[in-house]
């Protein structure tokens, strides 16, 4: 180890030095800071290719003594040519990306490479500690690379990924449906093994007299089978005659269809309809809502972000129709 | 049977990391008697993740290093194994995290359990000299040879684990029982066959495993 740490020298002169502190600060303070941009990207890249070849090519001297005439020459070139790659070829950023973390794929990014030439004319003119170091030495200056190497290899925290896409079942034609003196629309809010939920969203168009809307029983068809739906919650709350709603006003009514939906899923029933008995102003109508059961990706609730604009309610008097 | 390890450990590299995604009980958890968290929302809530299952073939090599009695000597293996695992996760996989240093595809349950089929295709035996005149010199002679023929159950959590089965060698007929610990690659393996021979081994594995994951 001793004949090792000798070989160490260069990385413990300032400009190497420098680099390492430059590539630490930049890395793991300033790009997690509200500085990050394009120069803290810019900084990141110059410092890490002075510092990658003048790593390796001290621990390459030091391992294999017989290489050390090229071993300078061997990674200036290598970590120019893997850069350039890495920069360039969106398979080679993809590929890095899975073993190493998230790379910009960016080619202006290639100002950077004079960092390497900088790094081959100073590994040209420094020289090995002419003495082998103390054990105590040694250790340090292995400990300086082992540093050096931590730094160049720990990449900032990735952005989360995207969030893993699930099954569900959605409405696949949803035109809405005139309920009496309000109208009606609906979408599955919840959908897993044990069944699905349907939420019905009742709206007062009229802008000047309230609206009584009876609760609508629903149910569920699918592959020839009938599930019943239990309501279990009214936004606000349902009087005996229904849901009275204020002008303008909308109310909610959730439904739970218990059944066995992976049962379902793995007999491959991907379609099937909701039925919904809804008060009309020409007596009673069932109003069909074809559904599929497909995969879906998460907008909104897996990241916590805003909600996508669709999935707001509007003011049911503001016009425009239904959706 | 140089030919035979080589193809297996061709077979083994050649079939790389990968994984693939069964359909079979996808959907997630939810409790629809409840309603959804922001009722106002035209958006179907994402249900709660259920794990997965996954079962791998797991193809590798291995190479230990280690000593064994009678006669004693120093015992270099590498070697040729299969395994079939099944396991589970208490979350499900994202195909979109970073992963340090894990081959794309890469992919084992966190905890499980499996049988394992493996060949000590190539030994090299450091045997000391048992040649009278030269006792006292040191002085050792190498044999190349094939070794033994292992069958062994393990069980895993995380990236350790611990597995217990026979070892017979079709060279000699030697056969008995092997124990055998993992954590991560570094592996340690030991058994005992008839005539006292008894060995133990440390050293290396590489797994490239070839999973099927779905949903729990």
């Amino acid at each position: 180890m001793r004949r090792f740490a000798r070989e160490l020298v260069p990385l413990l002169r300032p400009p190497a030095l420098a680099a390492l502190a430059l590539l630490a600060v930049n890395d793991h303070l300033l790009k997690e800071s509200a500085l990050a941009g394009v120069v803290t990207g810019k900084l990141s890249d110059i410092a890490g290719l002075f510092l990658l070849p003048v790593l390796a090519t001290v621990v390459t001297r030091g391992l294999f003594p017989k290489l050390a005439r090229q071993a300078h020459v061997a990674w200036c070139v290598g970590t120019a040519i893997a850069f350039a790659l890495l920069k360039l070829d969106p398979r080679v950023n993809a590929f890095a990306a899975h073993w190493w973390g998230v790379n910009t794929l960016d080619p202006t990014d290639l100002l950077a490479l004079p960092a390497v030439a900088l790094a081959w004319i100073w590994l040209r003119r420094t020289k090995p500690a002419a003495e082998t170091p103390r054990w105590t030495t040694a250790v340090r200056r292995v400990a300086v690379v082992a540093v050096a190497g931590g730094v160049c290899i720990a990449t900032p925290a990735a952005p989360p990924p995207p969030p893993r896409p699930f099954v569900a079942w959605t409405i696949t034609s949803n035109a809405g449906h005139e309920a009496g003196c309000g109208r009606a629309r609906a979408w599955v809010s919840k959908s897993g093994k044990t069944g699905i939920g349907l939420t019905l969203r009742l709206e007062n168009p009229n802008d000047l007299e309230p609206c009584t809307i009876p609760v609508p029983v629903a149910a569920l068809e699918i592959a020839g089978r009938a599930v019943r739906a239990s309501v279990v919650e009214t936004h606000p709350p349902a009087r005996n005659a229904g849901v009275v709603l204020d002008p303008c006003r909308m109310a909610y009514v959730y439904y739970a269809f218990e059944l066995d939906n992976e049962a379902s899923w793995n007999r491959g029933e991907r379609d099937a309809r909701f039925l919904v008995t809804l008060a009309t102003t020409a007596g009673t109508a069932t109003w069909e809502i074809p559904a599929e059961h497909r995969t879906l990706t998460p907008e909104h609730h897996a990241r916590g972000g805003s909600p996508p604009p669709d999935s707001t309610p509007r003011n049911p008097c503001a016009g425009g129709g239904e959706r | 049977m140089t030919r035979a390890a080589l193809l297996c450990a061709v077979l083994s590299l050649l079939g790389g990391c990968r994984h693939w995604h069964r359909p079979h009980d996808a959907p997630g958890l939810v409790d629809v008697r409840t309603p959804p968290r922001e009722i106002a929302l035209e958006l179907v809530e994402t249900p709660g993740d259920p794990g997965e299952r996954m079962v791998s073939i797991n193809p590798g090599v291995s190479m230990l290093s280690g000593y064994r009695t009678n006669p004693g000597s120093g015992v270099l293996d590498l070697g040729a194994e299969v395994s079939l695992l099944r396991g589970e996760n208490e979350r499900s996989h994202n195909d979109g995290d970073q992963r340090l240093f894990l081959p794309p595809g890469f992919q084992l349950p966190d905890r499980g359990y499996g049988v394992t089929l493996g060949w000590s295709a190539f030994r090299l035996l450091e045997v000391e000299s048992d040649d009278p005149e030269t006792e006292d010199v040191d002085e050792s002679r190498s044999i190349a040879t094939t070794g033994p023929v292992h069958l062994r159950g393990y069980a895993f959590k995380n990236w350790f684990g611990a597995g217990a089965g026979w070892t017979f060698d079709p060279q000699t007929g030697d056969h008995g029982p092997e124990l055998v610990g993992y954590a991560g690659v570094v592996t340690a393996r030991t058994c005992y066959t008839r005539d006292d021979h008894f060995e133990i081994l440390l050293g290396y594995q590489m797994k490239f495993p070839l999973t099927f994951v779905q949903s729990r």
